[in-house]
């Protein structure tokens, strides 16, 4: 093969390591045998490397391929879809590793990786993965310029070096196009399988589902509040109503499932139901950004109207959002009332949604309920039985005993332990008994103030679980059955009450030590700047019109290009006033720029010296024009003839300081 | 300031002087036959008779101490004349061989384009080689060997102007030139120039000479000099107006004879100048213009065109 296709040897040292750093992270997201794969890649390409080993033969190449096919079709049953596909992607760039012979299979290879490492940022957006992803291509701008580089073999570090320049030199090109690139909102939003990548809660409550959320740290959405900040205790994050119980399993009711025309959407023309609430004035405004939950429902506070398009309401007042939430997203609400402020008539067929009850489950729970109404309880006395109940003999903890088939009947009157979701569910069940509306809501609870960044961040640990009842004359109302037997739990923040329950926050070490100060102040950092990044970088998208607005004034086709070539300008500006300045000196010895720069001083004085024009008649012409610098000019030309011809390394170093000393004075007498 | 360097620059002063004591206002011709001696080559001289030639032969060979030969070249000179011949002795009944006037330390070949072209290639062979082959036997030549050849411009009749391949063997091609009205006037008023000829006591030794030839070779040329040179030479090959660019002995011999020129001046090492001040007499009669043009000019752009740095 001609020297010239050859991939130099340190280019392939730089590859592996641009494969590394680009797959690895990915690996993590993706079947467990992948990391075989690629491992096995990156050996086998190493022992090539080393002399041990020969590339793959054509045919080897193939099988290995189906393999892989093969190997994606089992562990995913489908060849469509994101994991399958990066997947994919992560086996035929291990194959070219080893396929790869000549400096064009390299160059290749190389914008696989490119490819491959902007895959990350489809299964997370935090600031880490950024700045893990920025990394990345770092490595891997290195090892094209690696391979592109055949005479700095020893230098193992240049190509490095190379890339991060080049880099820098991008990052105005970077700004303007992160400012002015259209988003192209459905790729990012790709659907993940399983969301296995993604913690919160799911759509139906059974029984012992909410503990597990209790013991994680992870964020679930932050929360900026226009006005002032709500008391803690109204904090009362809506996520989902739970209306449907088949004996179970709390599920949300088709009945309220986002009936085109019921549902209302900001900047649209409001259902019947919602005019009120349009028609009120919002006590604040808030903005959420919520962390991926693989969900389409979203979080808000009390009785709120979504402000952002492509955020909708629907009538028992959920946020959500069309698509599932896969990456992070923000959106604004405002909050109309902090409890509940919905119709309070209800239609025959809401009524019997919201009382069902499966038949043959939990007959203790009935008896009873059937005894109070016939001592002649009302629902609000019901009610009130239950709470008391709860109060004197119920036990709150985060392991509870498990309960069997009829299981608020056990709940209720034997363990008398359990989590707010125990608590919620049984007393809506029971309040369905006595006839009363009532329906399980997923949410979460109260958050923790940040005092710097101004924001509320609630965490895994704040879902909660409780109850809304419909009674006659004051409609929906929020009951929560935990404040009841825990009213701690309202009043003080998970962090506080289970600090001493193992296994929690075993998932977010950095929270076990709040204690510490500089830890704490560490972690609020952390957390502002993943807030920022959030909020500007990938919250940006609804930022651009306005952003783009106040850069431009008005957005305008030739405006944006005229932006876009800025940019482009700005980032090859450094390249044009090195090539504008060195047009001038094309050598780059340090004795001949010294001496540029003193035939510069006598061209500003009028001696220009032709090109064939020997230094001592130069100076003698220069000693003729300024006789007032002769030996200033004489003592140049000779230390310059010494050092640049002669080797004297003394009259090196004194060359600058003799043209300084000139250039210091100034020229007498003029052309 | 008692270095080798400078005592060797004071003693090649003191020969300049004595032969610029009998050639009037000439020093740089003279300069320029030492440097060329110097630096072990030979010198051609390309002048109208009664300029000076001989005189500056025989200055340059009293000043250094060399035994000095000439030989006028005329059209029935054979190479014999030159060489020497083997003659039948007698007495001892065998042939002896009788050097001829080439067995010297400086050789003027005067009016060397009056002879055949065999006596002249007769007379190269032994320029290039240092020695002469007469009757199958190799004789060495003394040394230092010096030629210094004359010429009369071609144009004059009945010459027989050396061919370009042979003019390349003269490292050097001078022309000395009518004097200056001053320097003439010296000479008008001066005593009988053979007596002052005469004058010229040896300055320096065999030896020293043989070690000044020796020092040329220890003159540092840095690589922005050897740039400088490349530079100027490839000018001359790609220059569309010369038709023949220097050749690498050319080259060389360029290199050589700034060195020595550096020496002359005093200086261990080269500096552009040196090349400069020997470019014309050295490139002159090599280059040769597609039009006619005269070599001088083609010379003169060369040196104005290429930088020195």
């Amino acid at each position: 093969m001609s020297l010239v296709s050859q991939i130099p040897r340190f280019g392939t040292l730089w590859i592996l390591c641009a494969f590394s750093v680009s797959v690895v992270p990915l690996l993590f997201y993706l079947p467990v045998w992948l990391w075989l794969v690629a491992g096995m890649a990156a050996v086998w390409r190493g022992l090539i490397f080393r002399g041990l080993l020969g590339l793959p033969g054509r045919w080897l190449t193939f099988s290995l391929l189906a393999i892989g096919l093969g190997g994606i079709v089992l562990s995913f049953g489908r060849l469509y879809g994101l994991e399958p596909m990066v997947s994919l992607l992560v086996i035929a760039y291990a194959l070219k590793l080893l396929e790869m012979d000549s400096r064009r299979d390299a160059r290749l290879t190389v914008y696989l990786g490119y490819f491959t490492a902007a895959t990350l940022c489809i299964f997370d957006q935090q600031l880490t993965t950024g700045l893990l992803v920025f990394a990345a291509y770092l490595v891997i701008t290195a090892s094209l310029a690696g391979i592109n580089q055949t005479d700095l073999h020893r230098q193992y570090f240049r190509p490095l070096k190379l890339a991060g320049l080049m880099t820098v030199q991008a990052i105005p090109l970077l700004v303007v196009l992160f400012l002015v690139m259209p988003r192209l909102g459905p790729l990012w939003s790709v659907p993940t399988l399983g969301g296995s990548a993604v913690t919160g809660m799911g759509d139906t409550l059974r029984l012992g589902a909410v503990t597990d959320l209790a013991r994680s740290g992870k964020t679930a959405f932050r929360v900026q509040f226009d006005g002032p900040l709500p008391a803690r205790e109204s904090l009362y994050w809506r996520g989902l109503t739970l209306s449907q119980y088949d004996g179970q399993e709390w599920t949300r009711s088709s009945f309220w499932s986002y009936r085109r025309g019921s549902v209302y959407w900001p900047g649209q023309p409001a259902p019947g139901w919602a005019e009120p609430l349009v028609a009120s004035a919002p006590l604040s405004e808030y903005q959420v950004i919520i962390e991926p939950t693989g969900q389409s429902w979203l979080y808000a506070l009390g009785t709120s109207r979504p402000l952002s398009a492509g955020t909708g309401l629907s009538p028992d007042l959920i946020l959500f959002s069309p698509r599932p939430v896969n990456r992070r997203m923000g959106y604004r609400a405002a909050l109309i009332a902090e409890d509940l402020q919905l119709e309070q008539s209800m239609s025959p067929l809401e009524r019997r949604v919201e009382t069902a009850v499966p038949d043959g489950f939990n007959p203790k729970t009935a008896r009873q309920v059937r005894s109070w109404q016939e001592e002649g309880l009302g629902p609000e006395a019901i009610s009130e039985r239950l709470l008391a109940l709860f109060n004197e003999a119920f036990v709150y903890t985060l392991e509870p005993a498990p309960l069997g088939r009829d299981a608020v009947d056990d709940f209720l009157w034997q363990t008398r332990q359990g989590f707010c979701e125990h608590f919620a569910a049984s007393y809506v069940y029971a309040m369905r008994l006595a006839g009363v509306p009532a329906r399980v809501v997923l949410g979460y609870m109260g958050g923790e103030y940040h005092d710097e960044g101004q924001y509320l961040i609630l965490r895994q640990y704040d879902a909660h679980a409780w109850a809304e009842v419909w009674f006659p004359d004051t409609g929906w109302v929020r009951v929560d059955p935990t404040a009841a037997v825990a009213p701690e739990r309202i009043y003080m923040s998970p962090m506080e009450l289970f600090a001493d329950d193992s296994g929690f926050l075993d998932d977010s070490p950095l929270l076990r030590f709040r204690g510490i100060d500089w830890l704490n102040r560490l972690r609020l950092e952390l957390e502002e700047l993943e807030y920022a990044w959030g909020r500007w970088v990938l919250g940006y998208d609804n930022e651009q019109t306005a952003v783009l607005a106040r850069l431009l004034g008005e957005v305008k086709p030739e405006r944006l290009a005229l932006f876009l070539l800025a940019g482009g300008l700005l980032s090859f500006a450094p390249f044009g006033f090195r090539y504008l300045f060195t047009r001038t000196t094309p050598s780059r010895d340090p004795l001949d720029e010294q001496f540029v720069r003193f035939q510069r001083i006598m061209a500003r004085r009028g001696v220009d010296r032709s090109p064939g024009e020997s230094v001592t008649d130069y100076a003698d012409r220069c000693v003729a024009h300024q006789p007032h610098d002769a030996a200033q000019i004489q003592a140049i030309c000779r230390t310059y003839e010494r050092a640049r011809y002669g080797g004297d390394r003394v009259a090196s170093s004194a060359l600058a300081p003799l043209v300084r000393s000139l250039a210091r004075r100034r020229g007498r007498g003029g052309r | 300031m008692n270095s080798p360097a400078h005592r060797s620059h004071r003693i090649l002063d003191a020969v300049v002087d004595a032969v610029g004591g009998v050639l009037l206002g000439k020093e740089r011709q003279i300069r320029l036959a030492l440097a060329c001696l110097l630096s072990r080559g030979h010198l051609l001289i390309e002048d109208l008779p009664g300029m000076g030639k001989t005189t500056l032969a025989h200055g340059l060979a009293n000043a250094l101490g060399l035994a000095f030969n000439r030989v006028q070249f005329t059209s029935d000179l054979l190479p014999a004349d030159i060489l020497g011949v083997s003659v039948f002795d007698t007495d001892n009944q065998r042939f002896r061989f009788h050097p001829g006037p080439i067995f010297c330390q400086l050789l003027l070949a005067d009016e060397i384009n009056r002879t055949s072209p065999k006596t002249q290639s007769a007379l190269l062979e032994a320029m290039a080689e240092s020695q002469v082959t007469v009757e199958g036997e190799t004789r060495p030549l003394p040394s230092p060997f010096f030629v210094i050849a004359t010429q009369n411009p071609g144009f004059q009749s009945g010459t027989f102007p050396l061919p370009e391949s042979q003019r390349d063997r003269f490292t050097l091609c001078l022309s000395l030139g009518y004097p200056d009205s001053a320097s003439e006037r010296e000479i008008l008023e001066g005593g009988d120039p053979r007596a002052r000829l005469a004058g010229i006591r040896p300055l320096l030794s065999q030896e020293q000479l043989q070690a000044f030839q020796d020092s040329v070779s220890q003159v540092k040329a840095a690589a922005p000099v050897l740039d400088y040179l490349q530079r100027l030479v490839q000018f001359t090959r790609t220059d569309p107006d010369t038709a023949f660019g220097l050749s690498p002995r050319a080259a060389l011999a360029l290199l050589h004879v700034a060195r020595a020129w550096a020496v002359l001046e005093g200086r261990q090492y080269l500096i552009p100048e040196d090349i400069q001040a020997v470019f014309p007499a050295l490139a002159g009669h090599r280059l040769e213009g597609t039009q006619g043009q005269v070599a001088g000019a083609l010379v003169e752009r060369a040196l104005n065109s290429v930088d020195i740095m």
